[in-house]
């Protein structure tokens, strides 16, 4: 690009998350040294039910995006494609195969490399709970669980084909749950503790609570926060989420934002754009991209990703009903409904956060996050009249992503959305 | 049997492959019945046949895909960007319906895309069938599925489909499977009767023809088949595997066998997967397509069976045809079938099973690469023979 480098002001909040998610991550190992059973899980709802029967939970998003935002992912890779993967797989899955393989001695680490993170203590139960129903998921655990000889539980919400199955589904999901909970009185070989759960589902609220309340805070204009600020924020409402400090952090970082709104500062230095980001964050590429937005005085406000997952529901969380609380937030989400669902509720994030324009990220080994893409460009371009692009990328594997397509295309986005302002103004 | 005799048996079954929507307009153009397409693998489509309506499993045609690409990105498997594609043309429009299941991602995301192009006029639902066959419940599941998908169907037909009806249409099917069983297992024996080109011309023709027809064609080209001495083994005998919801391309079953290899079995969807189960013919219907759906005796990918079961399938089935060497098929971006991979290549190279795995697109782009690996491959099988 011709254009100035600028750095986006990344919130200063969200440079300690980093710190956190490792010290999380370590906490595990520490605790299966001290002979606890570990639970290895992909998606949201397994840590809390897991946590309910006090069992550590090593999410596999977590560990892997934050091993890919600081380029460290390539070895679980290598892991994996030794033992025959392609790299047409879901990176996430791969990345995390690659880390069962290493965590079983399976495959030998290139010694110069700092061990602390790439190996983990072995699974004893490995949890799918793909966002929607995807069946990468369960083949990702299955795989899983079958190079550490150990269960896979599957806790799959049915998809959302037209209204009539929501109620269905919603029960099919409790029911689920509770199954999942039998499974885990198992593994532990004590009564599940419900207690616990509430307490759980309290924090939950309370940090999803939070956090919408930063996202909401970026509508403001110019916007105090980016989409990579909250990409980054994902940790507190999931890994973190009851452990120590975790609220602490997220009222800082609501501190921050509404200091930055009373002094007039953006993300953006100075923002002229403001734009929806859909699919995984190319977590690689996360410095490179934030830089991009920036020098295009383009702000990414919203995502589907961000917004649209993680517990959007705050409201229907009741800690008294843990089980209904994770239903309504996983079987009514977006990426769970048909293309007309999602469109609505893009439309409703564009319209809140004054979007100019949307950025399709093609997260290209991940099929469950791209096959609304052209349904949401064509739909909610008809409704807002604003303007869309598709950019190459993936959540964990860089090769996939292209430095020169993507500046091409984005420049191209700003000049339309700048060219349907000059004609409005005639 | 003559040449010519086999020609004439094989000649209504390589039209209707050929052209296979062709096959399907000109029985709704002939006013005889309506037409109903499912998408691949578990669907009962003895539940569209008994509503008096002609069952249509989706089949993956020539055409590149174009238009299609306003709507799906080119990282989505064949048959997917295919299905788009020709929706996107209006080559999907002449159905009176469509019901997908939701047998991976790409399906279930082939399935909304369609939602949102097709005219109304074709109607559309997804069967979701359980997908974790460990799971409490998992008849009941499947009961209440196939119950409603047979309300959509009886909406769509209107009118009801008796359970005699639907008795019926099980026997029909099975008889046609147990042909086809009858037809491979005369080519196990040997090879040479028919080509694998023929045989998997003579499966798809069974996916989009008129059931009741069919099954005499069926019939006639078995009994010719049985006529024919067993022939000396001339190749090295090879199992085909893989492709699990969609036909090879012709041309590369025609490259492989040009080689000069006899596919002494398969375990193909457009092959044995096909037809290896009944459902049975006594009880409630319903529930015999239910267990005809959870059956676990093929392991599919696509649903959990709490092991990677198919790897262990298939070094079975290639000792049993007694294949000294395996192709497996992987159609790019199936992901169903990558995540197995690697647990088949540990298994066939356990079992001391040569293999060699072939990735296929939707566009063939160039066959002389595969040509020359089909050929080294080969040679390895001799060398090794010798």
């Amino acid at each position: 690009m011709d254009e100035i480098i600028k750095e986006p002001n990344r919130l200063e909040s969200v440079s300690k998350i980093g710190a956190m998610m490792i010290a999380s991550f370590l906490e595990i190992k520490e605790q299966a040294a001290r002979g606890s059973k570990v639970v290895w899980a992909n998606g949201l709802p397994a840590f809390l039910l897991a946590r309910g029967a006090g069992l550590p939970v090593l999410h596999a998003e977590g560990l892997i995006a934050g091993l890919a935002a600081k380029g460290l992912e390539k070895p679980l890779q290598e892991a994996a494609e030794e033992f025959g993967m392609l790299p047409d797989c879901c990176s996430y899955a791969r990345s995390f195969i690659g880390l069962a393989r290493i965590a079983r001695g399976d495959f030998a680490l290139n010694p110069d490399l700092d061990p602390t993170l790439y190996r983990m203590p072995p699974p004893d139960l490995y949890v799918n709970v793909p966002g929607a129903g995807c069946g990468t998921g369960r083949l990702w655990g299955d795989s899983v669980a079958a190079i550490c000889g150990v269960p896979a539980f599957h806790l799959e919400p049915r998809f959302n084909w037209d209204e009539s199955d929501q109620a269905y589904n919603f029960e099919d999901y409790i029911r689920q749950q509770k199954q999942f909970i039998g499974l885990l009185e198992e593994v532990t070989g004590r009564p599940y503790d419900w207690d616990r759960l509430r307490e759980v589902m309290g924090h939950v609220k309370k940090a999803v609570t939070l956090r919408q309340e930063i996202m909401d805070l970026c509508a403001h204009k110019p916007s105090p926060a980016s989409f990579f600020d909250m990409a980054a924020n994902i940790g507190p409402v999931c890994h973190l989420v009851g452990l120590p400090g975790t609220v602490g952090l997220l009222d800082d970082m609501k501190q921050e934002v509404e200091q930055r709104i009373a002094q007039g500062v953006g993300s953006v230095p100075n923002e002229r754009y403001r734009l929806y980001w859909d699919g995984i964050m190319t977590w690689p590429k996360l410095g490179v991209l934030g830089r991009k937005f920036a020098s295009l005085d383009a702000c990414v406000v919203a995502g589907a990703y961000t917004h649209l997952l993680f517990m959007p529901r705050a409201d229907l969380i009741d800690p008294d009903r843990p089980l209904e609380s994770i239903a309504h937030n996983l079987c009514g989400i977006g990426i769970n409904c048909d293309f007309n669902g999602q469109v609505d509720h893009i439309v409703n994030l564009c319209e809140k956060f004054g979007i100019d324009g949307l950025v399709m990220s093609e997260t290209q080994t991940c099929r469950a996050f791209n096959s609304h893409s052209f349904a949401v460009m064509d739909g909610v371009g008809r409704r807002l009249g604003i303007p869309a692009v598709t950019i190459g990328g993936d959540s964990c594997d860089e090769r996939f992503y292209s430095d020169a397509q993507t500046d091409t295309r984005l420049q191209a986005l700003v000049e339309t959305i700048e060219a349907r302002r000059k004609n409005r103004l005639r | 049997m003559s040449d010519k005799r086999l020609e004439r048996a094989l000649a209504p079954f390589r039209e209707a492959a050929a052209r296979p929507y062709d096959t399907v307009k000109a029985c709704k153009a002939s006013g005889r019945t309506q037409v109903v397409g499912c998408s691949p693998m578990h669907f009962p489509e003895e539940l569209i046949h008994a509503a008096g309506m002609l069952p249509v499993v989706l089949q993956e045609t020539e055409e590149p895909v174009t238009e299609g690409f306003a709507h799906v990105h080119p990282f989505f498997c064949g048959i997917t960007r295919n299905a788009i594609d020709l929706a996107a043309r209006g080559g999907l429009d002449f159905f009176d319906g469509l019901i997908y299941s939701d047998i991976c991602i790409q399906n279930r995301n082939a399935a909304l895309s369609l939602k949102h192009i097709l005219p109304k006029g074709v109607r559309m639902a997804l069967a979701q069938f359980p997908t974790v066959l460990s799971r409490d419940g998992v008849f009941e599941d499947t009961l209440r599925e196939l119950g409603k998908v047979r309300g959509f169907i009886e909406n769509l037909a209107g009118r009801r489909i008796e359970d005699q009806a639907l008795a019926e249409s099980i026997r029909l099917f099975n008889r046609n499977r147990g042909l086809l069983r009858r037809l491979f297992d005369l080519c196990r024996e040997s090879p040479g009767r028919l080509s694998m080109r023929d045989r998997q011309i003579v499966v798809r023709a069974g996916m989009v023809m008129p059931r009741e027809e069919y099954g005499r064609l069926l019939a006639g080209l078995a009994t010719e088949l049985e006529a024919v001495e067993p022939m000396t083994r001339s190749g090295q005998p090879l199992f085909l595997s893989g492709h699990l919801c969609q036909g090879p391309k012709l041309d590369i079953v025609d490259l492989i066998e040009g080689t000069g290899v006899e596919i002494v079995d398969d375990d193909l969807y457009t092959g044995r997967r096909y037809f290896a189960l009944d459902a049975e013919t006594d009880g409630p219907p319903l529930e015999a397509l239910a267990r005809r759906i959870l059956d676990r005796t093929v392991p599919v990918p696509t649903r959990s069976d709490g092991e990677m079961g198919w790897a262990g399938y298939l070094v079975d089935r290639i000792r049993q045809s007694g294949a000294r060497g395996a192709i497996l098929l992987i159609a790019k971006y199936c992901e169903p079938h990558l995540f197995v991979y690697p647990f088949m290549k540990a298994a066939l190279a356990e079992a001391g099973i040569p293999y060699l795995m072939l990735e296929t697109e939707h566009e063939v782009v160039s066959l002389e690469g595969m040509r020359t690996r089909l050929q080294a491959f080969v040679e390895m099988l001799d060398r090794k023979a010798i």
